[in-house]
Parts: C-alpha cells; sequence; structure tokens
C-alpha cells in the first residue's frame, strides 16, 4: 500500500518587504527582515522532521519587484539541506516571479524540479524506485496568466498510484485578489487529482476536503491584514485518506488589537487595556501589532496633545521588545473617533458650517497633486484610494476643526 | 437658543447651585477675581459642549462627590430641554430630555446646536479680554486678515490655522525645498533608491561576475595546462641543455655511423688473425718477391741468352751445317786427295791406255768420247750399216734436240728458280725477323703476363681512385652542407666543422692519387713496350719459313739445275763432236765414217775393223776416262763442293763479318767450332739456366701458390669483413673499431639518457639538434612565457579569488535585503507623511475655499453689521469698514472720508473694530439659531464711555440674542441699563440670589 507524504507551501515571498511598517527599531529589522527566510528554514527543518518525500512549492516564491541574491542564495542553500535528507522539490514560478523576470543566475541543486514553462507538465516521483506520484503544474512565464488552466491539468498515466496538481491562481469567484488563472472548484474536483496544491491566496483556505483544495496561504504575514498563524500544510496520502496538518512557519505574526478608549478618563487606562491585552498574545512568536484605539474625540485629541499616545506606545514598546522571549511591538496606531456629525455642522451658518460644505465636496485628489505628482515624490508615492482620501478628508476636517476652535 | 437655568450638582467651586438666566436677555454677572464667572462660564459649556475626562476632572469639585448639572435651555423649535452631565455617567455624555419627557443623547444634542462645538462656540459666542489681547500681539500686516476671520469666525483661529497648516505643510513639504521632512523623505528615498538601484545592477552584476569566474575558471584551467606543458617544456629544454654534449656526441656518432655500413661485418678477431696472415703473408711475400726477382733476373738472363742463342742460332745452325760439312769438307779433301790420286792413277792408266792405243791424251778426248754400248755394235756395223749410221744421225740429231730442250728446260727451270730465288738481303730479312718474331713471342708472353697484373692494377687504381673521388666528392658534399647551415646561420663552429670535412675530403684524395701514381709510375717502369707489328702472326711466320725453306730448296734445285745443265752442256758438246764427228765420219767418208774418225782420231790410226776390238779397250779406256771424268768430276764436284763450301764459308764469314779473306778454311771452320762451342755452351747454359729458372718458377708459383693460399685467408677475411682490399679491410676493422666506438658512445649515451628521454623523443630531439644557444635562447623565452603565464594566472587566481570574494559578498550580502526592506520603510513612512501632507492641504485648501465661499456668502452682511457697529462704538468717527480686497488691505474710512488701513488706526481702534467683527459675526451665525453670547470681561481696556456704548451695542444685540456678560468692573454695572445683573460669588450665594 503506497503511501505518500508531502508538505505544500505557496507564496514563500522570500525577502519581500513588509507593508505598512515604518521607523522599526533597529533590533527589530532583521528579524523582519530575515522573517521569510526563517519562515522558510522552518519548513526545510520541518520537511525534515516530517521525513515527507517531498516539497511542493506553488508560486510566489520570490517578489520580482524586491528580488535579492541573499532569497535566491537562501533558497538554493534550503534545497541543498533538502538534497543532503533526499527530499525533492517541485518548484513552479507564479505572478510574483514569473519565468521570464529578472532572475539571477543561482542554480538549484538536482533534487529541485522546476516547471519550466505556462504549459502544465508533470514531474514523476519515484519512492524506492516505484513510480509513486506524479506532479503537475506549470509556471508563469510573463507577469500574469488569465486564463482558466485546469483544462490542461490532464493525468496519462493510470499506473502512478497518486496524482497531484500544483496551480497558482485564484477562484474566478474571488475578486478581492487579482484574478490570475482562474478556475472554479468544481472544475477541480471533477479530475482525479489525489491532491490541488494551490497558490496565490495568502489567506489558508481548505476550499474542499475531499480531494483536498488547498491553499496554505503564505508563510509569513507580512501586513497588517494578513494576521495570524502563517505556514504549511504536512499533508500524508494514502489510498484511502489524505491527512492534513498544519504547521506554522511564520517567525513573527501580525496582530491586531481593538482597545476600546471610549471609557478611558486617563491615558494610563488605555495602557492598561493595552497591556492586557497584550498580555493574552501567544509567546511563541513576535508579534506585530496594529491597535485601533475607539475614543471619542475629544480624548483623541487630548491624548494626540503633546504626542502622549505616541509616547504611550514607545513606553509599551520599549517593554515589550526587551522581552527575553519573542517581542512584540505595536507598529501601529490608529484612533477610531466618534464621527462628527457633518450633517449637522453643514446647517449651520457660521464658517465651520461653511467648512463643512465645503469640505463634503472638496476634490483631495485635485489638492494633493502638488505632492503626489510631484517629480520625485511621484515615484514613491502611492496614489491614495477612496478609504484613504475619506480619511484624509476627515482628518482634515478634525484638524481644522480643531484648529479654528481651539481656545 | 436660550439659556433658561442652570444646576449645578457640582462644578468647580459650584456645588448644588441654581442659576436662572431668565428675564432679561442681557444678562451680567458681575463677580470679583475667583468669585466663580469663569467656572460657571465652563458649566455652562460643559453642559451644552460636554468636555473631556481630564478637563471634567479639574472641575471636579473638592467637596462633593458629584460633578455634573443640569442646563435648561429653551429652543424655539424643541420648547424647553433639559441638558444633564454628569462626570461619572455616560463619560461625561449628555443626557436631554425636552418637554414631553423624551430623553435624548448628545449626538441629538449636537445636532441641535448644528454641530455646534465647544470651540466653535467659543470662536463665536464668547470672547474674553484674553482673545482681545491676542491682535495686540499679532504682526501689523496680519491684522487684517486677523480681523477678517474674526469677522468670520468670531475668532482669529482661521488666521492662525492657516498659518499653522501652511507653516506645518511647508515643514512637511516643499516642491523645491531640501529640509522639509518630505523632501528630506524624498532625498532619502532617491538616495536608497539610487542605492538600490546600484545594489541591484551589483546583485546583477552577479550574472557577469558568475560569467567571469566560469570565463576565469576556463581561462586559469588552460593557463595551468599551458603551465603544465610550459613547465615540462622547460624541464624538457633543462633536460635537453643537460644532454647537449651527449646529443651532439650521439650525433656526431651518427652521423660518422651513416657514413658506415649499417653493420659493419667483419670476422672474429679479424684484425689479429689479418695481422698473422699478413706476416705470414710478408714472409711468404719476400719469398715470392726474391723468387719474382730470381725469377725477373733468370727470366732477363734467359732472354738475354735466348735472344742471343736465338740471334746465334741461325749461325749456329749454320755453324753446325758448316761444321757437319766441314767435316764431309775434310772427308771430301781427303776424298779429293783420294780422288786425285784415283784420278791420277787413272790418268796413268788413260796414259797407258792411251799409249797403249798409241794415242795421245788429246788424240781422246774422252770427254767428248762417247762410247756408247751400242759402239761396238754400231761400229761393228758401221761399216755395215750406213743407214745405220744415218739413223744415228738421226738419232743424234734427236739427242741434240732433246738435249737443247733439256737445256732450254733446264736453263727455264734455273731462270725461273734464279728468278724465285730470295735476294740474299730478303733472306738474311726474314731469317731476322723470324729470329725477332721469336724472340718478340717470348717478350709478349712475358709482357702478356705483366700486362695481366698490370690489368689487375689499373683495376684497383680504378677503385682506389673511385673510392678517393667518393671520399672527395663525399667530403665536399657534406663541408657545403655545413657551410651554408654555417653561413645560414651564422655558426663558425659549423662552418670550421665544414672546412675541415672539406680539407679531410681533399687530403685523403690527393693521398689516394698519389699512392695510386706511385704505383702507376712502378708500373709504367715494369713495362716494355711490345710493338705487336714485330710479332708476326703464325701464317706469316709459316709463310717466311716455308719461303726460306722453299729458297734453300731453290738452292739446292738451282744447283742440281746447274749441274743439269752443265750436264746438259757437256752432253750437247758431246752431241756436238759425235754430230760432228759423225758428219765428219759422214761427210768425209761416207760422212759417218770420216766423222767417226775425226771423232775418235785414235781410229784413224785404226782400221774400222779393229774398231770393235778397239771398243772394249776403248771402253775400258773410256770407262777409265769416264771414271777419269767422273773422278775428276767427283774431284771437280769435290772441289766444287769444297769450293762451294768455302764460298759458303766465306760468305758465312762475310755474313758474319768475321774475317775471312786472310783466313784459312780450316781456320775459319776452327772458328766455326769455336762460335758452335761457345753457342753449345751457352746452349747448355741457357739450359741450365732455363731449368734452374723453371725450378725457380715452379719455386715461386709454390710460394706465390702459398702467398695465394693466405691471400685467400685473408680474402675470406676480407669477404668477411665486406672488404675488396687490405686497406679495405683495415678500413672496415677501422669502421668497426669507429663502429663499435660510436655504437659504445650511443649506447653509453642512450644509457645516460634513458631516464630523461624516450626514444622517440630523443629521435626528434636528433633531429631538432638544437644548439646550446637555441635552447638557451627558448628556455629564456619559455622562462618569460612562464612567469607571463604565472602572473597570468596568479592575476586571474586574484581575480578569481576577488570574484569569489565578491560572489560570496554578494551571496552573503544582506545590502539589497536590508536595503529593500528600509526601502518598503521609507516608503510607508513617505506615504504616511504624504498623508500627513495630504491632510494638511486638504485641510488649508478647505479652509482657503471656506473662506473664499464665506466672505463672498456673509462677509457683506457683517461687514455692514461691524460698521454699523464700529461707528456706533467710535461715536461716528468712523462711517465706514472696508474689508480686505484683492491687493488692498483691511481699511477703515473715517468720518472724513479718509481711508486708514487697520495698521494706523491706534490700539484702541483696533479693539473696537475687533469688538464690532465679533458682534457683527456672532449676530450673522445667530440669525437662523441663536446661541448665548457670552462675553467675559472683554472690555478692560475700555474708557467708562467706549464701554457704555459697547454695553449699548451688545443690549441692541440682545433683543435678537441672549447675552451673558461676565465682569468685574463695578463702573460696568453702572453704566449698564436694562440689565439683569446678578452678583456671583459662591460665598454669598444669597447676594446673588438678593440681586437676583
Amino acid at each position: 500500500m503506497s503511501r505518500i507524504s508531502f508538505i505544500h507551501a505557496a507564496d514563500l515571498h522570500l525577502d519581500s518587504p513588509f507593508k505598512g511598517l515604518s521607523d522599526l527599531p533597529e533590533q527589530l529589522f532583521d528579524t523582519v527582515q530575515n522573517s521569510t527566510f526563517q519562515a522558510f528554514d522552518r519548513l526545510v527543518r520541518a520537511a525534515i522532521d516530517y521525513r515527507v518525500d517531498f516539497v511542493l512549492l506553488a508560486g510566489d516564491i520570490f517578489d520580482q519587484e524586491s528580488r535579492s541574491l541573499k532569497a535566491q542564495i537562501h533558497l538554493r542553500d534550503g534545497f541543498k539541506i533538502l538534497k543532503q535528507h533526499h527530499i525533492d522539490v517541485y518548484l513552479s514560478f507564479g505572478n510574483h516571479d514569473y519565468v521570464t523576470g529578472t532572475k539571477l543566475p543561482v542554480s538549484f541543486p538536482s533534487n529541485v524540479h522546476v516547471f519550466p514553462t505556462e504549459q502544465v507538465r508533470s514531474y514523476i516521483y519515484s519512492k524506492d524506485d516505484k513510480e509513486t506520484a506524479a506532479i503537475y503544474g506549470f509556471s508563469y512565464e510573463q507577469r500574469a496568466v488569465t486564463e482558466n488552466k485546469t483544462n490542461e491539468y490532464l493525468i496519462t498515466r493510470d499506473d502512478i498510484p497518486f496524482h497531484i496538481a500544483m496551480l497558482h491562481g485564484s477562484l474566478q469567484s474571488n475578486t478581492e485578489h487579482d484574478v490570475y488563472a482562474p478556475f472554479q472548484l468544481s472544475e477541480l474536483t471533477s479530475k482525479p487529482f489525489d491532491y490541488w496544491a494551490l497558490g496565490h491566496i495568502h489567506q489558508r483556505n481548505v476550499l474542499k476536503q475531499e480531494p483536498p483544495v488547498v491553499y496554505p496561504g503564505n508563510v509569513q504575514g507580512r501586513h497588517r491584514n494578513e494576521t495570524g498563524e502563517k505556514g504549511c500544510y504536512y499533508v500524508q496520502l494514502s489510498e484511502h485518506e489524505a491527512k492534513l496538518s498544519f504547521i506554522p512557519l511564520q517567525s513573527i505574526q501580525f496582530s491586531k488589537l481593538e482597545i476600546n478608549g471610549l471609557e478611558c478618563v486617563h491615558i494610563f487606562d488605555v495602557e492598561n487595556q493595552l497591556n492586557e491585552m497584550i498580555a493574552k498574545l501567544t509567546d511563541d512568536t513576535p508579534y506585530l501589532i496594529d491597535v485601533t484605539l475607539t475614543c471619542n474625540a475629544a480624548s483623541a485629541e487630548e491624548w494626540k496633545q503633546d504626542n502622549q499616545l505616541e509616547e504611550l506606545i514607545e513606553l509599551i514598546n520599549e517593554r515589550l521588545i526587551h522581552r527575553h522571549h519573542h517581542w512584540k511591538y505595536i507598529y501601529r496606531l490608529s484612533l477610531s473617533t466618534k464621527k462628527q456629525s457633518i450633517a449637522s455642522l453643514e446647517k449651520g451658518d457660521h464658517f465651520i458650517g461653511e467648512l463643512a460644505r465645503t469640505m463634503e465636496y472638496f476634490s483631495v485628489e485635485q489638492n494633493i497633486n502638488e505632492l503626489y505628482r510631484h517629480r520625485q515624490a511621484s515615484r514613491y508615492l502611492e496614489s491614495l484610494d477612496m478609504d484613504e482620501i475619506e480619511v484624509v478628508k476627515q482628518e482634515a476636517q478634525e484638524m481644522l476643526l480643531h484648529a479654528l476652535l481651539k481656545s | 437658543m436660550k439659556l433658561q437655568k442652570a444646576f449645578i450638582y457640582g462644578f468647580g467651586q459650584w456645588i448644588d447651585q441654581e442659576f436662572d438666566f431668565t428675564g432679561n436677555h442681557f444678562l451680567c454677572f458681575y463677580g470679583e477675581n475667583e468669585s466663580g464667572k469663569s467656572t460657571l462660564q465652563q458649566f455652562i459649556l460643559f453642559m451644552l459642549f460636554g468636555m473631556p475626562p481630564k478637563q471634567r476632572k479639574f472641575f471636579r469639585p473638592k467637596t462633593s462627590s458629584k460633578m455634573g448639572g443640569r442646563l435648561t435651555i429653551w429652543h424655539k423649535d424643541k420648547g424647553e430641554i433639559v441638558i444633564e452631565r454628569m462626570d461619572g455617567e455616560r463619560n461625561g455624555a449628555a443626557l436631554c430630555r425636552d418637554e414631553k419627557g423624551s430623553t435624548y443623547h448628545e449626538t441629538w444634542l449636537n445636532q441641535l446646536l448644528n454641530g455646534m462645538t465647544l470651540e466653535m462656540y467659543r470662536s463665536i459666542h464668547s470672547f474674553s479680554a484674553v482673545d482681545l489681547a491676542t491682535i495686540r500681539d499679532m504682526k501689523e500686516e496680519d491684522l487684517g486678515d486677523l480681523l477678517l476671520s474674526i469677522g468670520m469666525t468670531g475668532s482669529t483661529q482661521i488666521n492662525i490655522a492657516e498659518k499653522q497648516l501652511q507653516q506645518k505643510m511647508e515643514a512637511l513639504f516643499k516642491p523645491y525645498g531640501k529640509l522639509p521632512t518630505i523632501n528630506k523623505q524624498l532625498a532619502k528615498l532617491d538616495d536608497l533608491y539610487g542605492s538600490r538601484i546600484e545594489q541591484q545592477a551589483l546583485e546583477a552584476s552577479y550574472n557577469e561576475e558568475v560569467d567571469s569566474m566560469r570565463q576565469l575558471k576556463q581561462d586559469i584551467q588552460m593557463l595551468q595546462e599551458e603551465l603544465v606543458t610550459y613547465r615540462k617544456y622547460l624541464s624538457e629544454l633543462e633536460r635537453q641543455k643537460q644532454v647537449l654534449p651527449q646529443l651532439y656526441e650521439y650525433k656526431q656518432y651518427e652521423e660518422q655511423l651513416q657514413h658506415l655500413p649499417g653493420e659493419v661485418p667483419f670476422p672474429e678477431n679479424g684484425l689479429e688473425r689479418h695481422q698473422a696472415l699478413k706476416n705470414k703473408w710478408i714472409t711468404m711475400n719476400s719469398h715470392v718477391v726474391l723468387r719474382k726477382e730470381t725469377h725477373d733476373q733468370q727470366a732477363a738472363k734467359l732472354k738475354e741468352l735466348k735472344e742471343s742463342l736465338s740471334n746465334d742460332e741461325a749461325v749456329y745452325q749454320t755453324a753446325i751445317q758448316f761444321m757437319e760439312r766441314g767435316q764431309t769438307y775434310h772427308e771430301r779433301e781427303e776424298r779429293i786427295a783420294e780422288e786425285a790420286e784415283k784420278l791420277n792413277k787413272l790418268l796413268t792408266r788413260i796414259n797407258m791406255g792411251q799409249q797403249e792405243l798409241n794415242m795421245s791424251t788429246n788424240d781422246l778426248d774422252f770427254e767428248q768420247l762417247h762410247l756408247p754400248f751400242h759402239i761396238e755394235q754400231e761400229w761393228k756395223a758401221f761399216k755395215t750399216n750406213d743407214e745405220q749410221l744415218r739413223v744415228e744421225h738421226d738419232q743424234l740429231q734427236l739427242e741434240g734436240q732433246q738435249l737443247q730442250q733439256q737445256e732450254n728446260h733446264v736453263h727455264q727451270e734455273i731462270m725461273s728458280v734464279d728468278e724465285e730465288l730470295l735476294q740474299p738481303a730478303d733472306r738474311r730479312e726474314m731469317q731476322t725477323k723470324l729470329k725477332q718474331n721469336e724472340a718478340a713471342q717470348y717478350d709478349l708472353n712475358a709482357q702478356i703476363e705483366v700486362q695481366q697484373k698490370k690489368h689487375d692494377w689499373e683495376k684497383k687504381k680504378r677503385a682506389g681512385k673511385t673510392k678517393a673521388l667518393r671520399f672527395l666528392s663525399a667530403g665536399i658534399g657534406l663541408a657545403i652542407v655545413f657551410l651554408a647551415y654555417g653561413l645560414l646561420q651564422q655558426q663558425d663552429i659549423v662552418k670550421n666543422m665544414g672546412w675541415i670535412i672539406l680539407l679531410l675530403g681533399v687530403g685523403q684524395w690527393l693521398f689516394e692519387n698519389r699512392a695510386i701514381n706511385r704505383m702507376d709510375q712502378e708500373w709504367t717502369a715494369i713495362t716494355t713496350n711490345v710493338k705487336p707489328e714485330t710479332i708476326l702472326t703464325d701464317e706469316e711466320k709459316n709463310k717466311l719459313e716455308s719461303m726460306l725453306e722453299t729458297h734453300d730448296l731453290q738452292v739446292y734445285q738451282l744447283q742440281s739445275l746447274k749441274e743439269q745443265q752443265k750436264k746438259i752442256d757437256i752432253q750437247s758438246i758431246q752431241l756436238d763432236e759425235k754430230n760432228s764427228a759423225w758428219q765428219q765420219k759422214m761427210h768425209r767418208h761416207q760422212q759417218l765414217l770420216e766423222t767417226e774418225r775425226a771423232a775418235f782420231p785414235f781410229l784413224d790410226q785404226m782400221e774400222p775393223v779393229y774398231w770393235p776390238e778397239l771398243y772394249p779397250k776403248l771402253r775400258d779406256l773410256q770407262q777409265l776416262y769416264r771414271e777419269k771424268i767422273k773422278q775428276t768430276d767427283n774431284l771437280n764436284r769435290l772441289k766444287t763442293e769444297q769450293q762451294k763450301f768455302e764460298h759458303d764459308l766465306d760468305r758465312f764469314f762475310e755474313q758474319l763479318n768475321w774475317e775471312w779473306n786472310h783466313v784459312s778454311t780450316v781456320n775459319q771452320l776452327e772458328q766455326i767450332t769455336t762460335f758452335a762451342k761457345k753457342y753449345a755452351e751457352k746452349e747448355m747454359a741457357y739450359q741450365s739456366l732455363e731449368k734452374s729458372f723453371s725450378s725457380n718458377e715452379e719455386g715461386l708459383k709454390e710460394v706465390t701458390h702459398q702467398r695465394q693460399a693466405i691471400e685467400n685467408e685473408m680474402q675470406v677475411l676480407w669477404e668477411l669483413a665486406g672488404a675488396d682490399t687490405e686497406d679495405d679491410f683495415y678500413h672496415k676493422a677501422n669502421q668497426l673499431q669507429e663502429w663499435q666506438h660510436m655504437h659504445n658512445g650511443i649506447n653509453k649515451i642512450i644509457q645516460q639518457t634513458a631516464h630523461l628521454f624516450t626514444k622517440q623523443q630523443w629521435r626528434e630531439l636528433l633531429n631538432q639538434q638544437p644548439t646550446s644557444s637555441e635552447i638557451e635562447q627558448a628556455y629564456d623565452e619559455k622562462s618569460k612565457l612562464l612567469t607571463e603565464l604565472e602572473e597570468q594566472l596568479n592575476s586571474k587566481r586574484q581575480q578569481l579569488a576577488d570574484i569569489h570574494a565578491e560572489l560570496s559578498k554578494l551571496e552573503a550580502s544582506e545590502d539589497l535585503s536590508r536595503m529593500n526592506h528600509q526601502y518598503q520603510m521609507e516608503i510607508e513612512k513617505l506615504q504616511q507623511l504624504g498623508r500627513e501632507w495630504a491632510v494638511l492641504k486638504t485641510a488649508k485648501e478647505v479652509l482657503a475655499e471656506t473662506k473664499r465661499s464665506y466672505q463672498s456668502k456673509h462677509v457683506e452682511q457683517v461687514i455692514a453689521r461691524t460698521t454699523a457697529f464700529f461707528c456706533q462704538l467710535t461715536d461716528g468717527k468712523y462711517i465706514k469698514v472696508i474689508p480686505p480686497m484683492e491687493g488692498t488691505p483691511f481699511q477703515v474710512e473715517a468720518k472724513d472720508e479718509i481711508r486708514y488701513t487697520v495698521n494706523e488706526l491706534s490700539q484702541g481702534t483696533i479693539d473696537q473694530l475687533y469688538v464690532s467683527l465679533r458682534l457683527a459675526g456672532s449676530e450673522m451665525v445667530s440669525q437662523n439659531n441663536s446661541l448665548p453670547f457670552m462675553i467675559d470681561d472683554a472690555f478692560v481696556h475700555f474708557d467708562s464711555l467706549r464701554t457704555e456704548r459697547m454695553l449699548d451695542i451688545l443690549e441692541t444685540i440682545a433683543h435678537s440674542q441672549q447675552v451673558i456678560y461676565f465682569t468685574c468692573r463695578k463702573d460696568v454695572l453702572q453704566t449698564v441699563e436694562g440689565v439683569k445683573l446678578a452678583l456671583l460669588s459662591p460665598k454669598h450665594h444669597d447676594r446673588f440670589s438678593k440681586h437676583a
């Protein structure tokens, strides 16, 4: 009775910088910088510890935008270690590390089998000199693959016990992400594959249990929306069942904390709350914490005054960073204040009413060109999206009100 | 909206205090400092707009646990509303209750107040001395704007906000700035971007570096291989240098060997064996030479003897003949004597017969007397037979004819023989020729022998010359090669070698030639030139010999012929006599008789009758006579013979030039005998010499044979050595020696160099035949190249190491990774700053826009009201307020129509203008839903008159809007009329109540 075991991971995004982090303390920077590598190292360790037959990496191993030699070298070195343990690697490239993108001539060891083109093809994995598994897949040659590739997944060898398909793409219905190599779940499950190893979506998701259609998610969260544990699936396939277990690999976990500061009279109350919530976080991994403080405008203005909140966060961070084990770090604090009713303001004949009215129809985009279309700045600045513009408006209004009305 | 009353549960110093705001729209609260005016004011504001906890905490009463209160207001739409706020409840949020008892929350209240906030309220509906103080601090140029903003919002904040926003914006970003935060961040990002690009390029150079590394590795491998080759080559050169002397020696050996046959066959111990043979040969040869000399001497002697013998042979033969004949001569001499005696006896008998016959000798001519046998008969028949006579006559006639014929014949024969007879000179010549021929024949034989030997010599000579020539040509050829090579290569050694070889060649040639010449001369000396013409052919010889024989025969024949002739003559005479006798006889007596008688005169005396008788006598006589004739003839013949002999002898002597005239025949004969004796002796000597010669020859043959045997043995040795001659043999021996020497040399060198070179390498080296300088040069060149290559290799290795280092550095480099992360963070930061700026910008623009729209909507109205208030406050001194237009500042027009910019006004006037603006603004805002206007000692600096005017204005305003005025100035109280006054003193609440 044949069995195989493997690790399924995707979206390693090696050496890809985190989003939304700035002014990170130097001592955390290294950890952040190396987090994707560490996650990969843990993957390698896991593959060795679990004595898997092979490892599937379903695309987006690197980021084209932030490719570095280090990433390729580190990857290669990891593969070398796997080779020492006779673990094969089946690797496809995705939209972030498409084949024609710039790569450096770092060649992988022989245990790594790369799907070279957009044409779906298969590699045969032999266990104890017996052809045990056929692994199907394709790589992105260009930045995008927009056609449905599922038709190309065809089993040609019935004599091989296991057929595993690797697919870097997204459900047709998924509109949150760029839709690449779109598929419908039924298209996958209708085919006699034993396992669909998906990639591209960073949120891990087992779309179906039998046969398993799995997004393992990325191995390391890289911005505030990629919270929680990140890792890979350890899969054991036998003729009758598929056992999946998730192995966390992340070296830094993103977390969101929401503090209700409405009842807080003093900023220390906020601090206490915050400390309490942070204390509830596990101690097995470093955390990057995004704190949303809900409070009324007056408190917000008060706490903002003299950088009280900033100082508070600094104070907490100072403490959290210097913990013995894993640090925790509040990288973002956002205030959520009760919105002042613009509608009520608008009714007033007073200047503020006029201001509110003006604000409502004010086009932020047209007025920030000075910076956002600035020759130099436009290189780096992303234009603001609608939400951000709303936030800007809100903040501008609050600022104006505060500026105009402060005594 | 109007405030009705307030009940304070606890707020600051006020606890459980109630205030009533009803009665008059213009409320004035008087209290001294610290009397609670501001607290009350704060309470009202707290009730209306709430208060942050911290601030609330500030107003928490020291003596009461409660903090909060109730404010009853009247709203034109909603009626009476009670607002209650407690610090401990709802976090200070309001709870409102209308007349119907419905409760509402903060939001509702906020909407009721048209979104008015505390700050807004403060800026619009309240002002204090503090506000006024701020305008005093303003810079002159900003005053206009400030005043305008006051006109709009009732406070200075628009202006300040604008300025702050501008400042903040500028602090954050200037399009062409460097120092603002965003600019700095941009510069930082530019830097980072640049470094990142550089770093990316650097990492991209990984490609090239890897390529370079590959290339370098290849290069290095090639260089290493090349180096190995070069080192090998160098060590090869070193080895070559090391073995160069041996190489040249080897080469020399080999070249010399080339001149030698590939293998020199040579008998074992050939030289020694040859030497032994040679020694024997020399001994034998000396024998041969000795024998040969003897042989030659003997041969010469023999020749000489033979020559002399052969020269004398004819003489000798003749002499022998003569001696023999001399014997005959002697005998004949004796016989002559005997014959003469006989003759004498005969003559005597004839005489006696004659006498007997009576006949004189004269009568009888027996000579002519012919008495044939038939005479008797004739005589007998004489008488009888005339006819017979005639027949006789005829017969005589016939006889005569026959005789004549005979004579003729003989004569002719003599003539012919005589003609044919050789001339003595010719004969001598012939004889000489024959003799010479004999001698020549001998010489010829000798010469042929010599010739044979000479011929052998010629062969040797030619071989020698050819060899010499070969030497010469080979020498010259080699010399030319060397010279050419030497000249071409400018190698003196080679050139000199060429010369030496040339000299050796020529020397060898000359030596060889001289040896040949010497031998040649010897041979030439030996040569006796026998002319071939002196040798006669057998035919000639035979001819000559036959001619001589014939001659001898003819001579003999002639003699006999002469004898015959004589005989014939005699016969003829006899016949004639007979004839004449017969004729006489015939003629005269019967011709015959007479003739007979005449013929036989003795017959005269006799009768023919007697004749027959006479006849026998006569016959006898005649016989005698005949005998006498015969004897005489015989004698004569003998004498003739003797004479002839003598003659011959004389002739012989004459021929020999011997003295013969005065020498007797006997002497001559003796002489001849002596000669013959001598000759015989000579011949004896010759024969003995010949014997000795042949014995010597035998001996010679034997030694020659022995020598030949030795030579054969030597020849065998030579053949074994492949030599034709001894020289050749020695040459071969030398060659062998040389060959062995060279082979030993070669083997030695091969042994010496075997560990250094393979056979093929050695062969190649030999072919190249490098010179020391060539090797040195090559070595130097290669060394140089090697050094260069090593340098190159080192450089390449260095490069490789560098590249390795570079690659390792690149591979280990965190730079780009770090930069990417940093870059991302800085981008994030920029994004934040950008948003910040966007907020500021939006705020600023919105503010500006609001200002514009507000101005266009309300400023005119506000200014109109301001003018009214300002005019009133200045008691008509100023009649117009002109808001700032583009390019013109805020201005006021005095009643004399002179316009002053605000900067030109006195502080007091500015204060008045400020107040006017505030009042106008507040009034304008309050048109729809007026909130109470709260003034906190704003007119501290006003004089009483101006205060009074101010209060008048307030009173006017109070008609449409509740005015609450807090003051600590009693005089104000006095100036105000129609104002509800309230005294504030927490300690004296009753006083308040009283006033109330």
